[in-house]
């Protein structure tokens, strides 16, 4: 079918990974296997996302390609230049506003998603337990029993060595009160916004051959002990006070620090798109 | 003096020894009966090797008799030659006591605690156990600042006391007692022979061996004679 | 002499019922069971070279009661601690749990995560080797919390103070409840094990060869604690075991096996006074 055979992959292909996709959605938080087809960038480098984004993506379509908040540096930009490329009738956008589907490698944009949007991760280890088992077929019985003794083990370890949970990314969550995930390398500042959030985000592991999904409105709850409750990064200063962005001034964004050539350094959104938005996009043509 | 309604009543029990690795069967007692009622001491009294001590274990079924009844009055009765492990645990736990001829317990057990033992698998509370334990011990003539310390380390006739006090804490209906005094000295044994007497008066049923002749006088109101080893026993 | 102590109730049913317990390596024929065993004094079948492990057990182990199992290595009493701990399942056989609500429990039937619930809930092991029973990754609260977290314990505090305790119980100084299992001493990881296994709560303890190869008064010390946790908490236990002292110390009935069979059962004190069969007898002489 011609509709099918659009952007890139083969009909075949589009097929399966939206069955993937559907049975990924009807189970939230399972790593469905598929067969990851070859794609003209190396494994490693978002082939997983890219698969997602070219099998769901149809003419109209706006793609927004975030790598590390940041939808200009090469990997986004070569991601997104070949997406257009495959899918004729789809537009390049970097406003999240205006995304139909945002693939993305390390953050969910600040502004909340809203109904209609799509969010797509690449994933470099789709498995949360693969920190504590080594062999996939054991995981995979992990996983069916529910059996997470192991994780909250670590979890318990890290506590006690480093007085919290010592996970800045690829922070574990349970999707739905059964299977827990890796939410990809995303902040602990962006799990809380998968929390019963209002679109589907579709996670797409492609060296690991997995595709895993949690649906809109869906309990997301980072892993935590009752009494040591899960915590987002705090980004204070030396006198306690939340730091701003050196740029818009937001003080309830992710914040990157940038080193200063004579010393020091300043603080500045992570997100891009969001700190231009709230200064109303000055460089805007 | 065997009265018509026993504590105990063994009938043509008999008990030999095979050692297959030698091919050997060794005599231990053969067709023996006798019984002892409530509030009696019966004397077991032969020569050397006519199975005295074979008698207490099969009593106490440390041996496994290979023929014959004993049977302990009761709701019902109970034979201890063929009931099941279990039964013979809750008799001793509950009826039966065994003053061996040495003392095997716990290595790191204060001696208040091996004698509190006892008084503890019956559910008696511990403080309660304690008290009593003390009392015991007092009786037996233990100087109290044993009492906290392990009996791995007293004196053969202090450990042996220990052993007589934890048999006679939990006053048992029924006493087995193998040469009760034979590693006392005589104000020792004295104080034994005294709680010996105090049990059988407040009812118990003591069959014991003794090493000393005129403690058998003293004390038996039965004496059983074992013949000769290996001759059956006068029907 | 035992002292008798937790021996129990006669009205009560027994706790674990073993029945026909058997397990075979290998393709197995219907000469497996005449080939071997006791009188055939072998363990692997001349015809079909299958090994019978194990065959035709049958005991009951009653509430808070310590049974022992003795025997030489390859008698197959290790076997019957993997099939109680529901690491290996039988090639035939019962083993029935009861359960508080009086309500027996068919282990043998149970599919790999009603084993794994019941293993993390209501059975502890102690093995030989600390290494078997440890992670020695992690620090040793962390192995207690392990246990704990299968459990279902999310409260980190509470799981804290929990482990506090077992250290306490198990004479670890409270001090060592971060470090990990590597810096113990033998003694102290073999108390570790014990605190690991008792986390839960659980209802039957199992000990393989706990005190093999420690030393003499190290080893003391571990069957005293064993004694003093089994008359505190009432938990029931099979001790496996190749030294009839320990036994004798800790067992109230004890079961011998030879070539995967029963020989002989009885009270621990009969079965070393006057044992019956010719192999019990060879292994009392040699111990003496």
């Amino acid at each position: 079918m011609a509709a099918d055979d659009f952007g890139f992959l083969d009909a075949y292909a589009v097929r399966e990974i939206r069955r993937a996709l559907l049975k990924a959605l009807a189970v939230p938080g399972y790593q469905v296997p598929y067969a990851s087809r070859e794609m003209p960038i190396a494994r490693g480098f978002g082939t997983g996302g890219l698969q997602l984004s070219l099998s769901v993506l149809l003419p109209g379509d706006r793609i927004k390609v975030i790598d590390q908040g940041a939808d200009d540096s090469v990997n986004a930009v070569n991601l997104r230049r070949f997406i257009v490329a495959a899918c004729p009738g789809v537009q390049p956008v970097t406003r999240t506003a205006e995304a139909t589907v945002i693939q993305t490698r390390h953050r969910i944009p600040e502004r909340p998603l809203m109904p209609g949007q799509l969010m797509i991760y690449q994933v470099p280890y789709p498995d949360p337990l693969q920190i504590v088992e080594p062999r996939e077929a054991e995981r995979r019985r992990m996983h069916a029993e529910g059996d997470y003794a192991r994780l909250w083990v670590k979890l318990y370890e890290d506590v006690v060595r480093f007085r919290e949970v010592a996970l800045s990314n690829r922070y574990p969550a349970r999707v739905h009160g059964r299977y827990i995930i890796d939410p990809s390398p995303i902040p602990r500042w962006d799990l809380p916004k998968l929390h019963r959030s209002a679109v589907p985000h579709l996670f797409g592991a492609g060296r690991e051959k997995k595709i895993y999904a949690v649906p809109p409105h869906t309990a997301v709850e980072p892993l935590a002990f009752a009494d040591v409750p899960f915590e987002v990064e705090r980004f204070r200063d030396e006198q306690g006070r939340r730091r701003r962005c050196a740029r818009c001034q937001a003080d309830d964004t992710y914040l990157d620090q940038i080193p200063l050539p004579g010393g020091g350094s300043r603080w500045q959104c992570n997100d891009q798109d969001a700190c231009d938005e709230r200064l109303g996009y000055p460089d805007a043509r | 003096m065997t009265t018509a309604d026993p504590l105990l009543a063994v009938s043509g029990l008999s008990k030999s020894f095979v050692l297959h690795h030698q091919a050997k069967r060794i005599a231990g007692v053969h067709g023996l009966s006798f019984s002892v009622a409530r509030g009696q001491l019966c004397a077991l009294v032969g020569a050397s090797g006519s199975g005295k001590s074979t008698v207490l274990k099969c009593i106490y079924r440390t041996y496994r008799p290979a023929a014959g009844r004993i049977l302990l009055a009761g709701e019902p009765p109970i034979d201890l030659a063929s009931c099941d492990e279990h039964a013979v645990l809750a008799v001793r736990r509950h009826r039966l006591s065994f003053i061996t001829q040495f003392l095997h317990c716990v290595p790191r057990q204060s001696a208040l605690e091996v004698v509190a033992a006892p008084l503890l698998a019956r559910g008696v509370a511990r403080e309660e156990a304690r008290a009593r334990a003390r009392r015991q011990l007092a009786e037996l003539g233990i100087p109290e600042r044993l009492w906290d310390v392990p009996p791995a380390t007293f004196s053969g006739g202090e450990r042996q006391r220990v052993n007589i006090a934890r048999a006679l804490v939990a006053e048992p209906e029924l006493l087995l007692a193998d040469e009760p005094t034979a590693s006392l000295d005589a104000d020792a044994a004295a104080l034994v022979e005294r709680a010996l007497r105090a049990r059988r008066a407040a009812g118990g049923a003591i069959i014991a061996v003794f090493h000393d002749p005129a403690l058998v006088a003293r004390l038996a109101d039965a004496v059983v004679h074992l013949p000769a080893p290996g001759v059956p026993c006068a029907a | 002499m035992t002292s008798g102590w937790g021996t129990p109730m006669l009205a009560e049913p027994p706790l674990l019922s073993v029945r026909g317990l058997t397990r075979i390596h290998g393709p197995g024929c219907p000469r497996c069971l005449d080939s071997t065993g006791d009188a055939a004094g072998r363990n692997d079948c001349p015809h079909c070279r299958s090994v019978v492990a194990i065959a035709g057990v049958d005991f009951d182990l009653w509430p808070g009661e310590i049974l022992g199992i003795i025997g030489e290595s390859g008698s197959g009493k290790s076997t019957v601690v993997r099939l109680l701990h529901l690491d290996d399942r039988p090639t035939q056989g019962s083993i029935r749990l009861r359960g508080g609500d009086g309500g027996c429990l068919e282990l043998t039937e149970l599919d790999g995560a009603a084993r794994r619930r019941l293993r993390d809930t209501r059975l502890g092991i102690v093995y030989q080797s600390p290494h078997l029973g440890l992670n020695f990754a992690i620090s040793a609260g962390g192995n207690i919390a392990e246990r704990l977290l299968t459990a279902g314990e999310r409260r980190f505090a509470a799981m804290r103070e929990r482990a506090l305790a077992l250290l306490a119980r198990t004479e670890i100084p409270r001090s060592r409840l971060d470090h990990r299992p590597a810096q113990f001493s033998g003694g102290m990881q073999q108390r570790l094990q014990i605190a690991r296994a008792l986390a839960p709560g659980p209802e039957l303890l199992l000990l393989d060869e706990v005190t093999t190869g420690l030393d003499v008064s190290v080893q003391a010390r571990i069957l005293d604690l064993i004694m003093e946790l089994q008359h505190e908490l009432g938990v029931a236990m099979v001790a496996v075991t190749h030294d009839l002292g320990v036994a004798r110390l800790l067992a109230q009935r004890t079961i011998v096996m030879r070539c995967g069979r029963i020989v002989e059962h009885g009270l621990t004190d009969q079965i070393l006074e006057d044992p019956q069969h010719p192999y019990t007898q060879q292994l009392v002489m040699s111990a003496l």
